[in-house]
């Protein structure tokens, strides 16, 4: 443990120190250094006669430039398009002259620091819900196909039971049955599609119903989207399945241990026990199986978090959600403020690093507990 | 009708019970009838761009599995060769892939762009196929570990096995056993496995770097013309006003049915990502539970 957490530390200080040397080589940049990148735009700036705040005028030099040379239509474009983008920078530029200022005083420190301990509390709340809904689902999906049908199995067996109807009674009762499992795999599809569905698109499909902005809908939609439940519930159910096919599984089920999986049987599990935070299935086989995943699913989780770090980032930018760590990193790289970008940067390859000291600390505390453990890695 | 009904539902369930390939053809199907009514209702400019945003990102995600195996399967061997002949440059290795580990592929994939547009303005890389190779090589360097981490754990446990020392004892070299028999002949599956989900989440990755790009880092990387993805095809004015429109059609139902024809090309976008990020994950299911991995 004190190995891996040694590496943890080192990497953390090489990383510190290595962004300080950046830091270092590549100093600030003036003003006017900013907007030398927009050389193409530079000698139409300079004509007295343009104004190209004007939309009128941009479209005048769009025209003048299509007859005076009309084989470069996308060269054309690529100007007008780098003009608004002057204007827009400049325009926003002014704007937040004083957030997006070179030097980092106290006051730009305080305020990355809170951006910081804002998203680490996000990406806290978002990960424990993710995990809870992760292991949740998993667990209803693995109890649920003990003794369900497939739907192509299930959708047959009924469409030959409603051939094999002779009354319009017993005929509609399967008709209807045909006709609800149909509305259910199509819901189903909507869900399915709904939790791979990247955040922005999600956001922007809701833009005009709810605030894109608040605090809650970034943890709904950190929750719910880019595919993150629905592939590591996928992850822990294959841990639960190939668990169960383990050998002390079978003896235990020969040897008449509880093994129903119906739903809130006398012999089953109950959905409360499932879904409850705390789950445990006292005198079950499940207990066991639940027990040695959730331990294998732990290195899973740095996966995880990590994949949640990532989403959320995305999120930040993509909605460009004011205020927030990630929108003032991409102001930054934007307007090419690296000390700013470097502490940002150094900020969430922390928060990185101390989820997998976390979950590296309860791996080895659980592996203690059971006794499996060597004295090299305890030391 | 009641032999009808049995062959039909024989046919299914055999093409149902191998989910990947099943999986494989609804995706051809759903592109292809996307497609078609795209040629129909979509106007020309905006279709030759869609099409040529579709072709550019599966040939960037293709890229990245190309690269992804080079890598994983370079590295691990590297780190094999280093264990048994350098210890000490192997602890350098592993440290620096636990700190690629832990940079959100987001973040590392942002700041390869930001070199890529360094790069493109210095005229250095000139040939779209060249953007897009390197395009495809960047998202590969955040997301080959997972190769990695498959390749190694299978050589160590094989490593153990009595097959290994009985086949080195029979005068067979220790790369051939690696590369042939352990990694190409035992672990073929399992990395044909891993290299969909790779697919998958690197359509994920491009098609959110260049949105983010899009929308938010216009002036650094726009201005040097990157090839149109799905991502920066999103980000446009005129798709983010059709994707806004599913928004506006939940309050007025009769608006649901003119998206298709007065909002299609936002919706096509955003609906191939989606269903394309279904897809993969589906197929790479099927294909685990065919081979019971």
């Amino acid at each position: 443990m004190y190995k891996k957490l040694n590496n943890h530390l080192i990497s953390i200080l090489f990383v510190g120190i290595l962004f300080f040397i950046i830091h270092i080589i590549f100093p600030a940049e003036t003003g006017e250094e900013k907007y030398s990148d927009f050389s193409m735009i530079q000698k139409y700036t300079e004509l007295e006669f343009l104004n190209l705040n004007s939309p009128e005028d941009r479209l005048l030099l769009r025209e003048a430039l299509e007859i005076y040379d009309p084989q470069n239509t996308s060269s054309h474009d690529s100007l007008l398009a780098e003009i608004e983008r002057y204007l827009t920078n400049r325009m926003y530029a002014t704007a937040d002259s004083r957030e997006l200022s070179q030097v980092i005083d106290s006051d730009k420190f305080v305020t990355i620091l809170s951006m910081l301990i804002k998203f680490a509390a996000i990406y806290i709340l978002v990960l424990l819900v993710t995990y809870y809904g992760v292991e949740t689902f998993a667990v209803y999906r693995f109890v649920r196909d003990q003794y369900r049908l497939s739907f192509f199995k299930s959708m047959s067996t009924t469409a030959q039971k409603l051939a094999d109807a002779h009354d319009l009674k017993t005929k509609s009762t399967y008709f209807f049955k045909m006709f609800g499992k149909t509305g259910r795999i199509i819901l189903k599809a909507l869900i399915t599609l709904t939790l791979f569905a990247p955040a922005y698109v999600i956001a922007y499909s809701f833009k005009t119903r709810f605030d894109t902005d608040s605090l809650i809908l970034m943890i709904i939609l950190g929750v719910i989207s880019n595919g993150l439940l629905i592939t590591y519930m996928q992850k822990y159910y294959t841990f639960l399945v190939s668990e169960s096919r383990k050998g002390y599984v079978q003896t235990a089920i020969v040897k008449n241990f509880d093994a129903g999986f119906i739903f809130d049987k006398e012999s089953g599990i109950s959905l409360s026990s499932i879904f409850r935070l705390n789950k445990k299935f006292p005198g079950h086989i499940f207990d066991q199986i639940y027990e040695n995943v959730r331990f294998q699913y732990l290195n899973t989780l740095k996966e995880q978090a990590s994949f949640l770090i990532t989403g959320l980032i995305i999120i930040e930018m993509a909605l460009n959600i004011q205020g927030h760590l990630c929108y003032e990193l991409m102001q930054n790289i934007l307007y090419k403020n690296l000390s700013v970008v470097l502490i940002i940067l150094f900020g969430i390859f922390l928060i990185v690093k101390m989820t997998q000291i976390v979950i590296d600390t309860i791996v080895f505390i659980h592996q203690r507990r059971i006794g499996n453990i060597s004295s090299e890695e305890s030391g | 009708m009641r032999n009808f009904l049995k062959i039909l539902s024989a046919f299914f369930s055999e093409f149902y019970r191998h989910k990947d390939r099943y999986w494989f053809s609804i995706w051809i199907l759903g592109l292809l009838l996307i497609w078609i009514w795209n040629i129909l209702f979509l106007n020309e400019p905006a279709l030759r761009q869609l099409e040529s945003g579709f072709l550019n990102t599966l040939i960037i995600s293709l890229l990245v599995i190309v690269f992804s195996t080079v890598f994983g399967w370079v590295t691990t061997l590297l780190y094999h060769l280093l264990a048994r002949s350098f210890p000490k440059v192997q602890i350098v290795l592993v440290f620096f892939i636990n700190l690629i580990r832990s940079i959100p592929q987001i973040v590392g994939i942002l700041m390869g762009y930001v070199i890529l547009t360094v790069l493109i303005q210095r005229g250095i890389l000139i040939s779209n196929l060249l953007i897009l190779i390197f395009m495809g090589f960047i998202i590969a360097l955040f997301v080959f570990l997972e190769v990695f981490d498959l390749l190694r754990e299978r050589i160590t446990y094989f490593r153990r096995r009595d097959f290994f020392d009985a086949m080195r004892v029979c005068g067979i070299t220790e790369r051939y056993i690696i590369n042939r028999e352990i990694i190409w002949r035992s672990s073929r599956i399992l990395m044909i496995n891993k290299l969909i989900a790779i697919w998958g989440i690197s359509i994920f990755l491009l098609c959110s770097v260049d949105f983010i790009i899009s929308v938010g880092l216009s002036t650094e990387v726009s201005a040097v013309n990157l090839p149109v993805t799905l991502g920066s095809l999103l980000a446009k004015i005129d798709s983010k006003q059709d994707i806004l429109a599913i928004g506006h059609s939940l309050s007025h139902w009769g608006y649901v049915f003119r998206l298709p024809f007065e909002h299609l090309q936002g919706i096509t976008v955003a609906f191939i990502i989606v269903f394309t990020l279904v897809c993969m994950y589906q197929i790479g299911n099927g294909y685990a539970r065919r081979h019971h991995l």
